[in-house]
């Protein structure tokens, strides 16, 4: 059964969005083009869902795949909303430690400031700059947590 | 009709080359949004009007709203941090594909010609497989519209894709409804609250700040423009009446908690905009909101297991109005659950704001230590910047 | 029984969400234990019974989802919940320590847990792909947590990773969905032909899981978000969550796919899963011998380690009914073993760097003295990540071997040998400074919990070499491929 119909052209339009949507995740570098990528590539996913099904369906409606992309796209929506809260919050951070330097560069004068505060933001501050894997369990080096041991 | 489908076909690849061509990102999530009312388009031809109400409201509309509220933010950010060290901005740019990271850092131009032809023969590979898998697929051996058209008798709901949301496949749906929760919570634990309270609301300074990121969408102090209040005032309750009504529609025709609940968000979200200060929730109250809806589903389905029914069952002739009541308490927290991803995003406003350098510093510092989110050093690390164009 | 383990857990979320922090200490423990227990009556009514499938809502599948439990998804819901149980308490003894942290932990172990034992019962692909997402968001925020940058930083590589993966997968349940109009797998199994559809949509959703079990060359997300998260959640991440993208891969290929598997294409692929495989073992284990940070070091033991589970692919596919018996054996005793092996090491690991403060591999010297436990139980997983007798990782890899002679694949044979000589390497590079008498480090105390939990873990994977007979008897009684051997 292998014919023109509405059905299978938005599925094979979906299938293209694929394609399409999976050149732009892969060959982007910016965060929020990915995620525009994946959302795209998951309409693409929903359309050939329920299109492919409908053509074995002679074109009428079928409920179940319209409700699963219904699930599909509640599921996408808190996938995305999920990660821009990761990327502003790591948006957050860069500016605080970029400060964070400068601020230690500006002070470097006044020496008798809080040096213990200074000690921790330079020696992570350091960690990273080697490598971006070298994650270190990152709370132990807190100089304010866990000086005198177990809280226990 | 054929010529606009595939007018229509075609203008949702052109959108979505758009998206990704743009080299800004402003106008790349326009272009995002014109694909979502295209998408649209395509499930009334599709004959699936839920999906275009659905796609509309939430993948369109709060996507979008999400994505530039976002991107507003970021810039925000960006102008605080001033120009970032070369070494940070590679690390960024390279930032899910250590692959790509050694490809630029150690290889330069050549190995990223190389990346293109192998992520473009991919892609073209991936396409032809689809299409081969579109065309060469076998007669299906199971006919399942026909039985639910033989179910929805017993389902004690009308509408056949409401019966699968929330009769047939249920369970489904119930650990959809987990997904919204758990994103949900890990906005909250990632806000970035204003005083080493967590139960308060951002302070009014904050507010101020964060709107000052809208600055061309709204005024600057919109919370006071009366015209924008005015509007405001006249546009939510309508916004509120028509999520009741796609709610009440669900069960009948197009229409359901899912939908309903991202009006409920966007009612929110406007009334945000304009100033009206509504996430000063207490956090024990906010909690209970959000897990409301899941914990209504859950308790249904399990007590039905004491009068010796399986999971997720109705008992006879109650099934119409446990999933009415079920969707009701549903629409309130997905709304709510929405509505917080927007207002509890970490780095509203959080960010030093325009103050002198050494002030901001100040201010930076204590952003990392003394907020409640736990006692940490400032700046644990590099510099770097999540997004940037 | 079955759906208990669904109802328990995200019960328990909920609680955790609503719960003042004061009570949550007890109620905790009570639902671990609810959970234990109804792992282990629904472990002996298989046993006792065979498989058995539960039709949620009373609507049978194909229209309505059923809950299906076999001999291995008992197996794993049982692994689930002992590493849970353990893994929690060392939570809430480390947790002290972290007071925002802990709030936002719970719900999402509960979730975490919830969404486990949904994928070892589905019998449902949609539902398969609802439950992979629920695992990757929790997964995710379990990594957030601390708020770090380079926690964020991993989680961010981590989410986009997952989410890519789960939309692959999704392709190819929407084309089986098209060619076949079910979603239901054991239907799925008697209907699949060996067509060109067929085959898209199992290479699509094998590539979805490959990178979502972060399979050489797809593992690049996971060294940074497994090493880079507060102890207990790498724990989990590593024991666990891993493997629920693995187990729906076995499931596909052995289960669903059993009738077409040795169809030349998927014959073929499965060899090239078994490559796949050997890459991740010789990168892994060489990564992880490198490597500064001992957490990195556990990290990419994974990333090892998760490839014998991939040689599964190539021993038990067109090969003959008893080398795949084995096959399966060895593959489902390593998953085992590495469960309760891996999240004791991640835990000791996690107790040695509360101790010195950092996590550099070379400090560890002085650690012999001041924390012998922790390194006891660290030594006793290393025994059986390292497969040397008497441990449950020495018997699955001694089955893998056999299973390899067996089907006179002699290559995979070699690896084995050279795989283990490989972990023996890395993991010796820590005795070796451990044992060093000379603390270069103040050493902060650390509670006893923290030891015990892991020392209990190891010694489960330990005590597998001894009993590894009661869960290779349970996977008789399942729909899978060898599995009735």
């Amino acid at each position: 059964m292998i014919s023109f119909s509405v059905d299978f052209w938005y599925a094979g339009i979906g299938a293209a969005l694929i394609a399409l949507s999976l050149l732009a995740f892969l060959l982007s570098k910016r965060l929020l083009k990915k995620l525009l990528a994946f959302n795209i590539m998951g309409s693409g996913v929903f359309l050939m869902m329920v299109g492919m099904a409908q053509t074995q369906n002679d074109g009428a409606a079928d409920a179940v795949p319209q409700a699963l992309v219904l699930t599909g796209i509640v599921v996408a929506v808190s996938a995305t909303a999920l990660a821009l809260v990761v990327i502003r919050r790591f948006a957050l951070a860069s500016v605080v430690a970029a400060l964070a330097a400068e601020n230690k560069a500006a002070e470097n004068d006044a020496a008798e400031n809080d040096a213990a505060e200074k000690n921790g933001a330079e020696r992570t501050g350091s960690d990273t700059a080697v490598s971006d894997t070298t994650v270190t369990d990152t709370a132990l080096t807190d100089p304010n947590l866990n000086k005198n041991g177990d809280p226990q | 009709m054929i010529a606009f489908d595939i007018l229509l076909g075609l203008g949702m690849l052109l959108a979505a080359a758009g998206v990704f061509w743009s080299a800004d990102l402003f106008r790349a999530i326009v272009m995002f949004v014109v694909f979502g009312v295209l998408l649209a388009l395509a499930w009334l031809r599709l004959q699936a009007p839920d999906l275009a109400l659905a796609e509309a409201a939430i993948g369109a509309g709060l996507t979008g709203v999400l994505l530039l509220d976002t991107l507003s933010v970021l810039r925000a950010k960006k102008t605080a941090a001033g120009k970032l060290p070369p070494v940070d901005q590679q690390l960024l740019n390279t930032f899910t594909s250590t692959r790509a990271c050694a490809a630029q850092n150690n290889h330069g131009k050549g190995h990223e010609n190389l990346r293109f032809l192998a992520v473009g023969l991919l892609s073209l590979g991936i396409l032809i497989a689809l299409q081969a898998a579109l065309f060469m697929r076998p007669e299906a051996a199971v006919n399942l519209p026909s039985m639910v058209a033989e179910g929805i008798p017993d389902a004690g709901i009308e509408h056949p894709i409401t019966a699968v949301l929330l009769n047939f496949r249920s369970y489904d749906t119930l650990l959809e409804v987990a997904v919204l929760l758990v994103a949900v919570i890990i906005g909250l634990s990632l806000r970035i609250p204003s005083n080493s309270n967590e139960q308060q609301a951002p302070s009014s300074a904050l507010i101020g700040a964060r709107q000052a990121a809208y600055a061309g969408v709204i005024s600057e102090d919109g919370g006071n423009d009366p015209i924008l209040r005015n509007f405001t005032q006249r546009l939510i309750p309508l916004v509120l009446v028509t999520g009741g009504y796609i709610l009440w529609a669900g069960s009948t025709m197009p229409g359901g908690a899912f939908q309903a609940g991202a009006l409920i968000a966007a009612a929110g979200v406007i009334a945000r905009l304009a100033g009206y200060n509504i996430a000063s929730r207490v956090d024990q109250l906010l909690r209970f909101g959000l897990v409301l809806g899941f914990l209504v589903f859950l308790t249904v389905a399990a007590s039905v297991m004491f009068g010796g029914r399986p999971f997720l069952n109705y008992p006879d002739g109650w099934a119409g109005s446990l999933i009415f009541f079920i969707e009701a308490m549903l629409t309130f927290s997905i709304g709510l659950t929405l509505l917080s991803l927007f207002v509890h995003s970490p780095g509203d406003g959080a960010e030093p704001n325009a103050k002198s350098s050494q002030r901001s510093v100040k201010s930076g510092s204590t952003v990392g230590s003394d907020n409640g989110v736990g006692n940490r050093p400032p700046g644990n690390s590099g510099k770097a910047e999540a997004d940037h164009d | 029984m079955m759906p208990l383990l669904l109802i328990i857990p995200l019960a328990w979320a909920i609680l955790c969400i609503l719960l003042p922090q004061r009570w949550l200490s007890l109620t905790i423990r009570a639902g671990l234990l609810l959970q234990v227990g109804a792992a282990l009556l629904l472990t002996a009514d298989v046993y006792v019974n065979g498989p058995i499938e539960y039709a949620l809502g009373d609507w049978q599948a194909p229209l309505g989802i059923a809950l299906i439990a076999d001999g291995v998804s008992v197996t794993l819901i049982s692994l689930s919940a002992v590493v849970a149980l353990f893994v929690a308490f060392y939570a809430q003894s480390y947790l002290q320590r972290y007071e925002h942290e802990q709030t936002y932990f719970w719900p999402l172990f509960w979730f975490l847990l919830a969404s486990l034992n949904g994928i070892w019962l589905a019998g449902d692909l949609f539902n398969l792909y609802v439950g992979l997402e629920l695992l990757g968001l929790a997964a995710v925020g379990m990594v957030t947590l601390t708020g770090e940058k380079p926690a964020l930083h991993a989680a961010l590589r981590y989410l986009y990773a997952a989410l890519l993966g789960s939309l692959a997968y999704l392709a190819g349940v929407a084309i089986l969905y098209g060619a076949y109009g079910t979603l239901a797998i054991p239907q799925l199994g008697e209907l699949l032909d060996a067509n060109i559809t067929t085959f898209v949509a199992i290479g699509l959703i094998s590539i979805g899981l490959l990178l979502k079990t972060a399979i050489f060359p797809f593992h690049y997300w996971l060294p940074p978000a497994h090493g880079g998260a507060l102890a207990p959640v790498s724990a989990l991440l590593s024991a666990l969550v891993v493997k629920a993208s693995f187990y729906i891969l076995a499931r596909v290929w052995l289960d669903m796919a059993s009738e077409i598997n040795s169809h030349v294409v998927l014959y073929s692929a499965a060899q090239g899963l078994g490559v796949l495989g050997a890459g991740a073992i010789l990168w892994g284990s060489w990564q992880a011998y490198k490597a500064a940070q001992v957490k990195m070091l556990v990290a990419y033991s994974t990333v090892a380690q998760l490839g014998y589970l991939m040689l599964l692919f190539p021993l038990a596919i067109g090969t003959t009914a008893v080398a795949a018996g084995l096959a399966w054996q060895g593959a489902m005793l390593h998953l085992l073993a590495h469960g309760f092996a891996k999240a004791a090491m991640f835990m000791s690991v996690g107790t040695l760097v509360l101790a010195i403060g950092h996590g550099k591999v070379n400090d560890l010297a002085g650690v012999s003295h001041r924390i012998p436990i922790s390194l006891f139980a660290f030594g006793l997983s290393a025994v059986s990540i390292m497969g040397l007798p008497p441990s449950g990782g020495f018997n699955a890899k001694w089955l893998l071997l056999q299973s390899a002679m067996a089907s006179q694949q002699w290559w995979w044979f070699i690896l084995l040998v050279v795989g283990g000589l490989l972990t023996a390497a890395y993991v010796f590079r820590v005795f070796r400074i451990s044992f060093v008498e000379k603390a270069t480090h103040e050493f902060s105390s650390t509670s006893s919990t923290l030891d015990f939990t892991a020392l209990a873990l190891a010694a489960i994977a330990i005590a597998m070499g001894f009993f590894s007979q009661w869960p290779l008897s349970l996977l008789q009684s399942s729909g899978f491929q060898g599995g009735g051997l």
